[in-house]
């Protein structure tokens, strides 16, 4: 500026000498937004709000509130973006345009049919329709109250201008065309975004679930064959050719397996101590009766006959051999040579008997000796059997533990693999956790009160601008008008004193006086 | 000289104070005041002549009243003649209302007499030469000789000269009647004059060897109101 300062003296002179151009500039800008106002396009608000409910299933008792407001939160981003998506505003735009060329009881039916378009159609509409479903896209606006109290709603608004090409349809003007349908794309964009939501979430549901089980079965698998690795591995180390007794102690205890060897044996031994003793008791009686004279009665035990047809005979011969010597014996001499044949041949019997007897005893004692040395054979088998036992008793338990391993790992495969199939297990995973319902539906606009544009807000910004308008256009018209304004100018410019200034009066300064004489004598 | 004429002007009362205040400005603040004063603008319809006018009409009053307050001694020294040396459009015989006779260019060109040319203004002791009825080869006359002549005849017989001239940047007559003339007042007129021409008719002035006393700033306008003016 050419001034160096400019007092509010001279901030004044500005605004004030130029005051009817400001005045005008106001009025020509404030009048000029006020007709823009008037004539043109209204734009109108249609709103409605949505309610987020939260399943209590859902939701546990134990998690804080502020866990659950930030899935609230989130979950309500989420529908923004959706409500934002080209297939819920292309969808509800393509429902809208559908009801705009059809009757009132189509309406109805339309409301009613819920058909909706996929993802194809949609898309073609989109193409077809670009610039019209961008507009809408910046008409549409998804709002959560915000702040520190996260509440469980929020709203969607949609602005939604005169339009030129739309028939009326009975409608009286244009604006109140503009309220209705503002109100019913709202109604279809909701009825959309419901739509689209459910459809999203149940086909996500199914997927994750499919992914879910697919990953379980997978895991289940490895799982199983982790186990049999690790099972292979404990036999091929630890087990080696262990299995079958490992195995039978495992499946017989007590009736099969090593107890059941081992209690075979033990009956052996018991039998052959048994027979042992028996043994003993005969050659005991053996000996007894092997000391006996010779008209002693010899008495062979049960046993020894059974088994021995010589001592039978022989003990018959004896018995014949009494029985004729008792005959012999009251009818004549002991000198008879009768009688001393039958006594002769009755000692011979009982040597005979006796070395029988011995050779008997002979037999038993080889008998025993067998007997001792099976018996002994057994209880060292018994004793080996009991030390293999013990040590494969740790085995077989870590063996049994590794096999139920493995037994489980292919049950829960088997169960993973069935449940992967079960197609309502996905659909039970896709059951809406989060409901939203409309709690305030699509208000039909005011005509008379537009949510653009505002009178007040455009009168006040046409006022400010004008007045920033006025003020530039002074201090401009001020900056390049170089004439002179007064006696500071003069003084800074031309560096020239300033004699008098005289002011416009607006009427002559020189008054006429004529007829009067005057002048010097 | 025309010892009677009928015309007879006077300031309007609002405008007395302020040229009388201009002439006591150019006339009683110095040590050494002009005997006389060329009154030019930068451009035409500035204003010049009003000035002039208004400037000669209240010298001559004061002159009146100094001379009513003094003696007779000093009464000659209240005499003012307006001159109007602007040739190219005269204008100071309209707007004193006198006959534009006889006057400097007849006096200069025709060698008329320098008397017979001068008419009186009432009520009080001006008189006005005007530009007279030979203006058309205004610097051969301006030229000429007897303008230092008839310039310094006019101071002798009167104790102000009060000179018109048409406007600087236009025409060089003022230009070559500085050197003559004492002292140079500049008119302005506001929101009209821009500020080069007024610098660039300086520079001329003083080129042709004047002295510029001052401005005069003509038509001034207050734009800001009174209630305003003074809270600012």
């Amino acid at each position: 500026m050419a001034y160096p300062t400019r007092t509010l003296r001279e901030l004044s002179r500005v605004i004030f000498s130029r005051l009817i151009g400001i005045i005008l500039i106001l009025v020509v800008v404030v009048a000029g937004v006020l007709a823009a106002t008037f004539m043109g396009p209204w734009q109108y608000r249609s709103k409605a709000m949505l309610d987020v409910t939260i399943s209590p299933v859902e939701s546990s008792p134990l998690e804080s509130p502020i866990s659950i407001r930030d899935r609230l939160s989130l979950f309500i981003l989420r529908q923004r973006e959706l409500i934002a998506t080209e297939y819920v505003q292309a969808s509800a735009l393509m429902r809208l345009d559908n009801i705009a060329s059809t009757s009132s009881d189509d309406k109805l039916k339309d409301l009613k049919g819920f058909q909706w378009y996929d993802d194809e159609q949609v898309a073609e509409f989109a193409a077809k329709n670009f610039d019209r479903l961008a507009d809408v896209q910046k008409r549409v606006k998804v709002t959560t109250p915000g702040g520190v109290d996260v509440t469980q709603t929020f709203t969607v608004t949609v602005d939604w201008p005169e339009e030129k090409g739309v028939p009326l349809n009975g409608e009286p003007s244009r604006r109140m065309l503009a309220t209705k349908r503002a109100q019913e794309f709202t109604m279809r964009l909701l009825a959309a975004y419901q739509f689209r939501r459910t459809f999203l979430e149940v086909k996500q549901a199914k997927e994750s679930s499919i992914v879910l089980m697919a990953k379980a079965t997978a895991a289940a698998r490895a799982n199983m064959e982790a186990a049999q690795q690790r099972l292979e591995k404990y036999i091929a180390d630890e087990i080696k050719g262990d299995i079958l007794l490992v195995q039978s102690m495992l499946e017989g205890i007590g009736e099969t397996g090593l107890y059941r060897l081992r209690t075979r044996f033990q009956g052996e031994i018991n039998t052959i101590n048994a027979r042992l003793a028996e043994l003993a008791a005969l050659n005991e009686q053996i000996d007894k009766e092997l000391g006996k004279g010779p008209d002693e009665q010899v008495v062979i035990p049960q046993a020894l006959l059974a088994d021995n047809l010589a001592l039978a005979k022989i003990i018959g011969a004896i018995a014949d051999l009494r029985i004729r010597l008792n005959n012999l014996t009251p009818r004549f001499e002991d000198s008879y040579k009768e009688i001393k044949e039958v006594r002769a041949e009755l000692v011979a019997n009982l040597q005979d008997l006796k070395d029988e007897l011995a050779r008997e005893k002979t037999k038993l004692d080889q008998e025993s000796a067998a007997l001792h040395g099976r018996l002994a054979a057994l209880v060292k088998i018994v004793e080996k059997d009991k030390t293999e036992i013990a040590a494969l008793a740790g085995k077989a338990a870590k063996y049994n533990s590794l096999n139920k391993d493995a037994d489980y790992a292919q049950k829960m495969l088997s169960k993973r693999r069935e449940g992967s199939l079960n197609a309502e297990s996905a659909e039970a995973a896709a059951k809406l956790p989060i409901r939203v319902l409309v709690a305030d539906g699509p208000s039909l606009p005011n005509v008379s009160r537009p949510h653009r544009p505002i009178l007040w807000v455009n009168v006040f910004i046409s006022i400010f601008a004008g007045i920033v308008l006025a003020l530039v256009y002074a201090f401009l018209a001020d900056h390049f008008d170089h004439t002179v304004k007064g006696i500071d100018d003069v003084e800074r410019h031309i560096e020239t004193d300033v004699l008098a200034s005289v002011p416009k009066f607006g009427r002559r300064i020189i008054l006429h006086n004529r007829g009067t004489q005057h002048g010097p004598e | 000289m025309a010892q009677s004429k009928l015309a007879a002007a006077e300031l309007a009362p609002q405008a007395e104070d302020i040229f009388r205040g201009l002439w006591t400005s150019l006339f009683y603040t110095s040590q050494s005041p002009p005997k006389s004063v060329l009154v030019c603008s930068s451009n035409p319809g500035e204003g010049a002549t009003t000035i002039a006018c208004g400037l000669a009409l209240a010298g001559s009053n004061n002159a009146g009243e100094d001379q009513a307050e003094t003696s007779d001694t000093v009464r000659s020294a209240g005499r003012v003649v307006l001159v109007d040396f602007n040739l190219r459009s005269p204008a100071v015989s309209n707007a004193l209302n006198v006959a534009n006779g006889m006057g400097v260019s007849d006096v200069l060109a025709g060698g008329n007499d320098l008397g017979e040319a001068l008419q009186h203004i009432g009520p009080g002791q001006l008189d006005v030469l005007t530009a007279g009825s030979k203006c058309g080869q205004v610097l051969e006359i301006l030229r000429a000789d007897r303008v230092r002549g008839v310039l310094e005849e006019l101071q002798r017989r009167y104790d102000y000269v009060i000179v018109d001239a048409a406007p600087i940047n236009q025409y060089p007559d003022a230009q070559v009647l500085a050197e003559i003339i004492e002292a140079i007042v500049l008119v302005a007129r506001c929101r009209q004059t821009p500020r080069e021409a007024l610098l660039q008719a300086k520079k001329r002035l003083q080129t042709g060897g004047g002295k510029v006393a001052g401005v005069v700033l003509n038509m001034r306008t207050y734009p800001i109101p009174r209630f305003v003016y003074r809270r600012v």
